[in-house]
């Protein structure tokens, strides 16, 4: 029998960036291996997380987005902390690597991903689609 | 089975479809090219060669009248403008006859165009588009405009370019068409190389048999048909062992 694909979810709310990434996975053949899903926001990313039977094993999440904060609507950074944060805080996702990149290389933002327990701060533009596979391949070895 | 990188299936093309003019220019191919593989199209000019590689590489997608485009498994048709425009840029990197170069940007930045459409910083694209021309010995011309480089030179930029956002399919359309002898042996080179050594799959088109020959699998075209598929290795080993009566039964 073969290996159950592991699941990676990308949560970013530019439909490029989604469409990149899945096009990255198509082409170079990485859909045989990998299960990937796409979404656009975080509300739609805890559905797929909270479901143990499509729970994914690595996450790549966008870090400035639109979220729901006290009922209002707002767009920064926070958005991919609360994320990141209620993931390891829960002992059933804690396992789930994530990794977060954004378009804003500020030591700050990568210091704190990086202690709310991320796997790794990548700069958006600065990843070819050949940084992309390398980096999920990475992950095949523990 | 593996799926096959490219699968075309039932594909018919109409130019001017319903007009006085309507040229009826691909009829009903079926085709397989697996990945890593180093295929070409060939067939005289009109036979629809040009056209054929326009579908599989996203230009003339929308206006197939009939068929499956099928990229690992995947119809080409159904996509959506936005994906088939992310698809024309990481999916497939094409070499033009006439090279295509833009005459207002310097060769580096020709070559780092493709990367802009990604949204990559103007900083890494310089850095991998240097890498590009480092490859193919062009670095010292990085900073030169395309008209002051000999035909065999705009040629490589050209090869690095398509290169860029490294993408698994080539298509290498009469690749051979501008240059001289010599730089035509080393673009043969070159492709053979993004072959064997990237693992890249290749479909050159061209009316020139002799650039055939590092060719793995060639598809006859005519008149808009697929006429003939051939393997010349696979015929050459199967020559070898076995007897010349059971060859002629197996490739009449």
């Amino acid at each position: 029998m073969e290996a159950p694909k592991k699941k990676i979810l990308l949560i970013d709310d530019n439909e490029i960036v989604r469409l990149m990434f899945s096009n990255v996975f198509w082409l170079h053949g990485l859909d045989h291996k990998y299960e990937l899903n796409t979404v656009g926001t975080i509300d739609e990313a805890f559905v797929f997380i909270d479901n143990p039977s499509t729970r994914p094993n690595i996450i790549f999440t966008g870090l400035v987005m639109p979220f729901k904060k006290d009922g209002k609507k707002a767009t920064s950074a926070e958005a991919g902390f609360s994320l990141l944060s209620r993931v390891k805080n829960n002992p059933d996702t804690q396992t789930i690597r994530v990794v977060v990149f954004s378009g804003y290389n500020e030591g700050e933002y990568r210091t704190q991903a990086m202690s709310l327990g991320a796997e790794m701060y990548l700069q958006k533009g600065e990843n070819m689609p050949q940084d992309l596979i390398g980096i999920i391949e990475s992950f095949d070895t523990p | 089975m593996s799926t096959p990188l490219v699968k075309l299936e039932d594909i018919n093309f109409y130019y001017n479809r319903g007009k006085p003019s309507e040229v009826h220019a691909l009829k009903n191919i079926n085709l397989e090219i697996e990945r890593g593989e180093y295929a070409a199209f060939f067939g005289p000019s009109g036979c629809g060669k040009t056209t054929l590689t326009y579908l599989i590489g996203g230009i003339e997608t929308e206006n197939t009248d009939e068929g499956h485009i099928l990229i690992d498994g995947r119809d080409l048709r159904g996509l959506t403008k936005k994906e088939l425009a992310v698809y024309r840029q990481i999916g497939v990197g094409i070499i033009f006859q006439q090279f295509n170069l833009l005459p207002s940007l310097t060769v580096l930045d020709n070559v780092a165009l493709p990367m802009a459409f990604l949204g990559i910083s103007v900083d890494r694209r310089r850095k991998e588009a240097m890498k590009l021309l480092d490859r193919f010995s062009m670095t010292s011309k990085a900073d030169r405009f395309p008209s002051e480089l000999s035909g065999g030179q705009q040629q490589r930029v050209s090869i690095a370019r398509a290169l860029a956002n490294n993408p698994p399919l080539i298509i290498a359309d009469e690749p051979l068409g501008n240059l001289d002898s010599e730089n035509a042996n080393k673009a043969l080179e070159f492709l053979k190389e993004l072959n064997e050594k990237d693992g890249r799959t290749i479909i050159m088109v061209t009316h020139e048999s002799w650039s055939l020959r590092d060719v793995r699998t060639i598809f006859y075209l005519k008149d808009g048909e697929l006429i003939r598929k051939e393997q010349p290795e696979k015929m050459k080993e199967a020559k070898k062992k076995l007897s010349e009566h059971l060859y002629h039964k197996l490739f009449p």
